[in-house]
């Protein structure tokens, strides 16, 4: 007898992390290590070690959030990376000996040997909507979400003035985002 | 494409969240707009970060730490179960024995007589026989296994034919509609009690410690396998342990045959509400009226001496009409000031030809490099030089031949290395077009202040450059010696 009804459901990586699976750690780590590390190291060059752990651990205890019909792994897991090391530059923002952060940070990146992992959907939208954006805008937007600094440090590494630096970042995460969704976003 | 609904201020709020950490007031604003859970601005911001992220290997002795931290490890249990409880590992389950069997032989059995057990001759748990026809159970022989006597403890329940030492046991009897599975409690375990009768089915987890067998057995039930309902009087009798018993009803029943109790087990109340600790008088301490009379004085005084802010409010408006005035005022007076006196002094027009000569002739700490061209066919033949002030922060290009290019078509764009950064991440000195092939001299405006200038290098990319190079197509470099 064959009995009709709907598929049954792959369990994704991450939900196989949140089901304790001892192999899919692994696999995450083989997939994404490498992702993870290259994000802490832009945000925190001096501190990314501890940064990387932090932010696994983290992830095996978000994994069983993901919701694949919500956006890819890799952009959960980036995610969740930029969400912790975003807490950890607000935290290391109280310490004054750790301001001199701020001036290491670089602006562009130049990729050395075209390994940007634009390859998955979320990735190669955003890369399309970005070069969309005006190049201010596009500046201002990734020392934003690529480096975690704040508007004021942003406004004080390009000389652009506060309100300036808000509107850019703003237009340009909501022209991202509408990008990604599929909507009508703000006009950049 | 359809539009976006997102409210603005919503908007407005989650991108901030996606860049920064909101504060409390934030928070609150965005759990009254209802658009907490909205994830979409950060994970277009995590998007941002993954396409414009240049890979880089990660150390071999960090994943060795994260793999040491992780789920499996054994440092981490990140499973969520009940209180005490440890969940069995998958192996260790118990699996639903009905699965695999085909209904249809069950019915052939019900119809005839069975000589065989229809289940191997092994230990089987309670939960595997969930669903098996009453028929099939009598069928069901005493377990081979020998197991070790259980810790005899009294049972409200009485049956008249068994003995008080009984092992727990789950028992099935047909000559009664209410039959009972018993299960012995552990004695090192006392639990709190509860024990509520729901649809027939007693469930009781002993209050005090088991009390050792030769404690009088109290309580008996009518029939052998009925259940006893009032069971609160004899619970309030603070010596006597009330045993752990649990009775179900089935339709059909069987000769008795018993299994064990997994050791790991943790006995389950069926009521929702069980009995309310009482905590020792030293935790918690009421304030006495006299205390509660103090603090409503005290935050009285407190609220007296506050200033009121309706006043503060009701002089805003007007300082800042005022100020607007003035303002508009001064801005008045300064454009009737500019008509009346307009500027004598010429407009010099000045390029970044005429800029570049004053820097070299100003500055004292210009470097000058000289292009070196690549293979890429815009810089076949092309000469020039690049001349920079680190005190001054500006620069110029100067090419000669360089191939002129269509804006809509293609941009160079130019990238500065600095030796106290990464060498993977250059600044970007912007892009720039060539409209002829005589002399073009174009200003460098780097985007960050560059400490120790390494290299220059030009490249050709889409229209309005872009955040990654891909380096496909390298003009001209300038390397600082």
């Amino acid at each position: 007898m064959v009995i009709e009804g709907r598929p049954l459901a792959v369990p994704t990586l991450l939900a196989r992390v949140a089901a304790g699976d001892p192999a899919a750690v692994r696999e995450v780590l083989s997939r994404y290590a490498n992702l993870v590390w290259s994000i802490a190291r832009r945000f925190e060059p001096s501190d990314a070690e501890d940064a990387v752990q932090e932010i696994f651990l983290d992830l095996w205890k978000s994994a069983g959030r993901y919701d694949a019909e919500r956006g890819s792994e890799v952009t959960f897991i980036a995610m969740i990376a930029r969400r912790r090391l975003i807490d950890r530059r607000r935290t290391r923002r109280r310490r004054p000996e750790d301001s001199s952060q701020v001036a290491d940070v670089v602006l562009e990146e130049l990729a050395a040997d075209g390994t940007s992992p634009a390859a998955t959907a979320d990735a190669a939208k955003a890369a399309h909507a970005l070069d969309q954006l005006r190049p201010e805008q596009r500046q201002v937007l990734v020392l934003s979400t690529c480096h975690g600094l704040s508007h004021g440090e942003i406004a004080q590494q390009t000389g652009m003035p506060l309100g300036t630096v808000k509107a850019h970042a703003r237009r340009g995460l909501m022209s991202i985002r509408a990008a990604l969704l599929g909507v009508q976003g703000e006009e950049s | 494409m359809k539009g976006d609904p997102l409210h603005p201020r919503a908007a407005e709020l989650l991108t901030e969240r996606a860049l920064r950490p909101l504060d409390d007031k934030e928070h609150w604003e965005l759990q009254q707009l209802g658009v907490d859970d909205d994830d979409s601005f950060d994970r277009a911001a995590a998007a941002v970060v993954v396409a414009t992220t240049v890979m880089e290997p990660m150390p071999s002795t960090l994943m060795d730490k994260i793999l040491a931290k992780a789920p499996g490890a054994g440092t981490l249990d990140w499973k969520r179960t009940l209180p005490g409880v440890s969940m069995p590992t998958p192996a260790d389950q118990a699996r639903d024995t009905l699965v695999g069997v085909e209904l249809s032989e069950l019915e052939k059995l019900k119809d005839q007589p069975v000589t065989e057990p229809l289940i191997a001759q092994k230990e089987v748990a309670p939960t595997k026989l969930m669903g098996v026809p009453s028929a099939a159970l009598d069928t069901l022989p005493p377990p081979l296994v020998k197991r070790p006597p259980a810790i005899p403890a009294p049972s409200l329940v009485e049956p008249t034919d068994k003995p008080k030492s009984e092992e727990p046991k789950v028992r099935f009897s047909k000559d009664s509609s209410a039959p009972a599975i018993s299960r012995t409690p552990t004695p090192a375990t006392p639990m709190p009690s509860t024990r509520t009768p729901v649809s027939g089915v007693a469930v009781d987890v002993p209050r005090t410690p088991v009390p050792p067998a030769d404690v009088p057995v109290v309580g008996r039930a009518p029939t052998p396998m009925q259940p006893i309902t009032p069971l609160a009087p004899v619970l309030a009798t603070p010596k006597i342990a009330a045993p752990d018993v649990i009775r179900m009803p089935l339709p059909q029943d069987s000769q008795p045959f018993s299994v064990e109790t997994p050791p790991h087990a943790v006995p389950i109340s069926r009521e929702r509400s069980g009995p309310v600790p009482v905590l020792p008088p030293d935790v918690v301490t009421m304030p006495s009226r006299d205390e509660l009379a103090q603090r409503r004085a005290a935050e009285r005084q407190q609220a007296k001496t506050m200033p009121l802010a309706p006043q503060r409010r009701s002089v805003l408006p007007w300082l800042a009409a005022a100020a607007c005035l003035a303002v508009a005022g001064g801005a008045v007076w300064w454009a009737s000031a500019q008509k009346a006196d307009p500027p004598t002094a010429p407009v010099v027009a000045t390029t970044p030809a005429t800029e570049r000569a004053a820097l070299l002739a100003n500055a004292t700490d210009v470097t000058k490099i000289t292009w070196t061209i690549t293979q890429d066919p815009t810089s076949h033949g092309a000469t020039g030089d690049v001349v920079w002030s680190p005190s001054a922060q500006r620069g110029y290009m100067r090419f000669v031949g360089l191939v002129p290019n269509d804006p809509s078509q293609f941009q160079y764009q130019l990238w500065i290395f600095d030796k106290t950064r990464d060498q993977a991440y250059p600044v970007d000195g912007g892009v720039f077009d060539v409209a002829s092939n005589g002399e073009v001299v174009v200003a460098i405006n780097p985007k960050l202040h560059v400490n120790d200038l390494g290299m220059f290098a030009v490249t050709v990319e889409k229209p309005g450059g872009v955040v990654v190079s891909k380096r496909e197509r390298i003009v001209v470099t300038a390397t600082r010696s």
